[in-house]
């Protein structure tokens, strides 16, 4: 279908909002090649010891294994209890359907730092649980949500008479489930575990409160590192994060595709 | 007893009764065609007979052997669904060999009955396609082959040509047809499209509303329609109510619409009147007769064209007479224009009484 | 039908939100207004609200709200347009370049604009290389650091749910409009404004919610001069552990999270009824 033409302020407002939106992370890819101690603009050279310096920071180190863990200790969780649960939001209907899928999705609407606070009361302080478990249930929590959602967007192209297909060729609800179900949606999965794994890598309100010696995410390392040090190390580690995150995006687009952001929102 | 049975068979979804007591008996090796509208259960029948959906009421039998609870995999019922529903994951050859694994057969054996199957429907050389690589009519052989190499008790097919080019569905049509004759295996073919169905069917089962109205041959159905719905649903578009009256010449019929005398002639189906049913409904299709002038001796009715409308190489026209509005189809290359009066013509026999009185 | 057999599988992740999530916020949020030992009690909340710091606080952060959402909505809607009258491939490069900053870590952003407004930052260079002004002028720890942060961080949600808006409507009303005889902008106001209010509605819920709730950055640019509901939950918690107070603004927030998503929900409902 061919487009209707747009008139010209328009174009030139997006860009202008695009440009707002590009414009500080432009200036922080200048400022990481600055060689000063102290960060000022317009930088005042080029190098590259700053992104030498990130890897040398212990605390960006340790922040980042605890990082990547937990995210992928969290996405694998609520992979592993939320597809089921997806499943049967799409095969069957029944009384408290909608009530139950809100439920799932709930943990969007609670402010991550109400639930980050509830948590280390609840779990920690009181229930007397080690900071680490805790900071990968916080996380669970936060990631549920997306594990459900992506799954179910997946589950939905894939026609139940498929389904029926292997049952009348002699499959079992079970078989046909990892015969036939998983294989089909391997690539949804996937998309399911790129955005959990960018949910939880990028928390910080829950992971604020859930965080001890040797437990503290690579962004609250980050913000702690940002307040007492002006150098240029957290804008070359920022570049780092950047650059995967470009990378996360590009994937997305192969898997579920960006449309997803702009659908069943 | 007959080789699928299906005995007072009662569902529900939530407030709606989709099926109200569908009794159904197919013999072993017919293929039964349940014609109907789209919305009247069918399907849902289809669905209850491969375990998909449990009666509420009622039993499902195969062979006499209860199959009501049944899980849908321990059936060994091969089908054939509207959208193919083939495995996108898989290849063609993985397609069919999916039933044969289930059953864990050896992979010598699986080899040689895949090509067997795939020969049947004529796919041989396809093998290692995947399912969207291949057209319409050969995703349909596939999901056949996919149904037949199981050596189901019955196949069951849900609507599986109404995916299909017109051309292409008719060969389908007798490819069926000939698979059922080659492999004698018992059929169960829904449609809602009756050209389809008489054509391909040993027996049909005409559903309306959840409930078989009528069950025959097709021949049965297409020279006795029990009611005024079985009469549109297979083309007789219109309906005269005739009274009796048993004069001493022999029985005489008047339109109780507008009083007009129809001959005893025109009429089948007479053989079991007596002068104690005092009103008959006869139904007849468009092309069953013909315009004349109104002048004309042949003229059974008079009346006004209302409206011409083009239908291929004849025009049908909706007739406005003392009887009520008649559809009538136009001779070839014969014109009558709007407002014209004219003559409605039958050709003897042509006017069909209904089994039963609605 | 089914469902008889197959209700388990929602069994492990219910259990699971129901232990883990429901349960501690609805027993963190009960102790703010109920103990075993003194029974029901709202003075909490008259402390609360009858202290003028805390007050200032908390309309200074439904304030920052009402302007970051603002904000968004003028500046999603042209952005939103646009997108929609993209062909596929285009399309997925600008889109790209919307979810990519919704993709990236807060405190990168954050911080990206402290270099963006800092002391010697990229204003004030370009102001003093300007000569506009001598010295550097404050502009981090100010509000209006912190609303431009929350704008940046909340923009991309507001321009995804007004696209998608947009995306169901039918691009040949544009053009009717425009055949009778609406300018461009005209037809913005009057069509494409209307018919899209369903994504604005869901678009603002999500930024206003978000920026009301957000910690990152108020904590960065607006440090301890420009405290919003969350920081103050922060510093209750964990600073001076004060308990009693923290579980009090932790319920503030979610009551006004929820009468938020409430308060629109009815909105949406109305205007579903209408469309």
């Amino acid at each position: 279908m061919k487009r209707p033409e747009i008139g010209r302020s328009f174009v030139v407002a997006s860009f202008l909002v695009y440009a707002f939106l590009m414009f500080p992370m432009l200036v922080i890819l200048m400022s990481s090649f600055d060689p000063k101690e102290y960060m000022s603009f317009p930088p005042t050279g080029f190098s590259l010891r700053w992104y030498a310096h990130v890897f040398d920071v212990e605390l960006f180190m340790v922040g980042l294994k605890t990082s990547v863990s937990v995210a992928l200790l969290s996405t694998l969780v609520a992979l592993i209890l939320g597809v089921p649960a997806a499943y049967l939001l799409v095969r069957f209907n029944f009384r408290g359907k909608a009530v139950l899928q809100s439920f799932f999705l709930s943990p969007l609407v609670v402010p991550g730092i109400v639930l980050g606070c509830a948590l280390l009361r609840f779990f920690v302080i009181v229930g007397g649980i080690p900071i680490y478990p805790g900071l990968v249930l916080g996380h669970t929590i936060l990631v549920i949500p997306y594990a459900v959602r992506v799954t179910t967007a997946s589950l939905v192209n894939l026609p139940v008479s498929v389904e029926e297909a292997a049952l009348s060729l002699g499959a079992t609800g079970t078989q046909s489930f990892f015969k036939v179900v998983l294989p089909n949606i391997k690539t949804g999965l996937l998309g399911a575990v790129l955005l959990s794994f960018i949910t939880s890598f990028n928390n910080v309100p829950v992971s604020l409160f859930l965080s001890g010696p040797n437990v503290t995410t690579l962004p609250i390392q980050m913000m702690i590192y940002g307040e007492y040090y002006f150098d240029p190390s957290i804008a070359a580690l920022s570049v780092i994060v950047l650059l995967m995150t470009m990378m996360l995006v590009y994937l997305m687009e192969r898997t579920i595709g960006l449309a997803y952001f702009t659908s069943s929102r | 007893m007959a080789f699928l049975e299906l005995e007072r068979v009662q569902v529900r979804f939530g407030s709606f009764t989709a099926l109200h007591g569908i009794d159904l008996a197919v013999d072993e090796g017919d293929l039964i065609c349940l014609l109907g509208p789209s919305g009247c259960g069918k399907t849902t029948t289809l669905r209850v007979v491969a375990g998909f959906v449990l009666p509420d009421r009622g039993a499902v039998r195969v062979r006499g052997k209860d199959y009501t609870n049944l899980p849908a995999y321990r059936r060994n019922m091969g089908i054939v669904f509207q959208n193919y529903a083939l495995f996108p994951h898989l290849t063609v050859f993985e397609n069919v060999a999916f039933g044969l694994r289930m059953r864990r057969l050896a992979a010598d054996e699986i080899r040689g009955k895949v090509a067997a199957a795939l020969s049947l429907v004529n796919l041989d050389g396809m093998e290692r396609r995947y399912p969207q690589q291949l057209s319409g009519g050969q995703q349909q052989r596939v999901a056949l082959a996919r149904a037949l190499v199981i050596n189901p008790d019955v196949l069951l097919l849900d609507e599986p040509l109404s995916n299909l080019d017109a051309m292409l569905r008719i060969r389908m049509r007798s490819e069926i047809k000939r698979l059922q004759r080659q492999t004698g295996i018992t059929m169960v073919f829904v449609t809602h499209d009756q050209d389809e169905c008489f054509s391909i069917a040993d027996k049909v089962a005409i559903v309306r509303e959840g409930t078989i109205v009528q069950m025959g041959t097709p021949e049965e159905i297409l020279e006795r329609p029990r009611n005024r719905f079985v009469a549109e649903f297979i083309g007789f578009e219109n309906a005269l109510r005739l009274r009796l009256s048993c004069r001493e010449a022999g029985p005489a019929f008047t339109s109780v619409a507008g009083g007009i005398d129809f001959p005893a002639s025109l009429i089948r189906g007479l053989d079991e009147m007596t002068c104690a049913a005092d009103e008959i409904e006869v139904v007849f299709r468009a092309e069953d007769a013909y315009l004349v002038t109104p002048e004309s001796g042949d003229a059974a009715l008079r009346g006004r064209v209302a409206i011409r409308a083009r239908r291929g190489r004849r025009d049908v026209y909706i007739i406005e007479s003392p009887a009520g509005e008649l559809k009538i189809c136009g001779l070839e290359n014969e014109v009558w224009k709007e407002q014209d009066q004219v003559g409605v013509a039958f050709r003897p026999g042509s006017l069909l009484r209904l089994g039963e009185s609605s | 039908m089914f469902i008889r057999r197959y209700w388990f599988l929602a069994v492990p992740v219910t259990a699971f939100l129901v232990l883990t999530f429901l349960w501690p916020l609805v027993s963190i949020l009960v102790t703010t207004v109920y103990s075993p030992g003194k029974g029901f009690f709202l003075d909490r909340y008259v402390k609360f609200f009858s202290d003028e710091f805390y007050r200032s606080i908390f309309w200074r952060t439904v304030e920052l709200g009402l302007i970051v959402t603002l904000a968004c909505i003028l500046m999603g809607y042209p952005i939103s347009f646009h997108l929609s009258h993209l062909k596929e491939r285009r399309k997925a490069v600008l889109l790209a370049l919307v979810v990519f900053p919704l993709l990236t870590n807060s405190v990168v952003r954050t911080y990206s604009w402290m270099v963006v407004l800092g002391r010697n930052g990229f204003v004030n260079s370009l102001l003093q290389r300007l000569e506009i002004v001598s010295n550097p002028i404050p502009i981090l720890y100010t509000p209006f650091a912190v609303a431009i942060g929350l704008i940046h961080l909340f923009l991309p949600l507001m321009i995804l749910s007004l696209t998608s808006a947009m995306e169901n409507m039918d691009p040949s009303l544009i053009e009717a409009a425009k055949s009778l005889g609406a300018s461009e902008m005209r037809a913005f106001v009057k069509v494409v404004v209307p018919l899209t209010l369903p994504g604005l509605v869901v678009g603002s819920v999500l930024v206003f919610t978000g920026s009301t709730t957000a910690y990152v950055t108020p904590h960065m640019l607006g440090g301890s001069r420009v405290m919003t509901l969350a920081t103050l939950l922060y510093q209750k918690a964990m600073v001076v552990f004060d308990w009693a107070t923290a579980t009090t603004v932790a319920a503030v927030s979610v009551l006004v999270t929820f009468a938020v998503v409430w308060s629109f929900n009815a909105i949406s409902r109305r205007m579903g009824v209408r469309a």
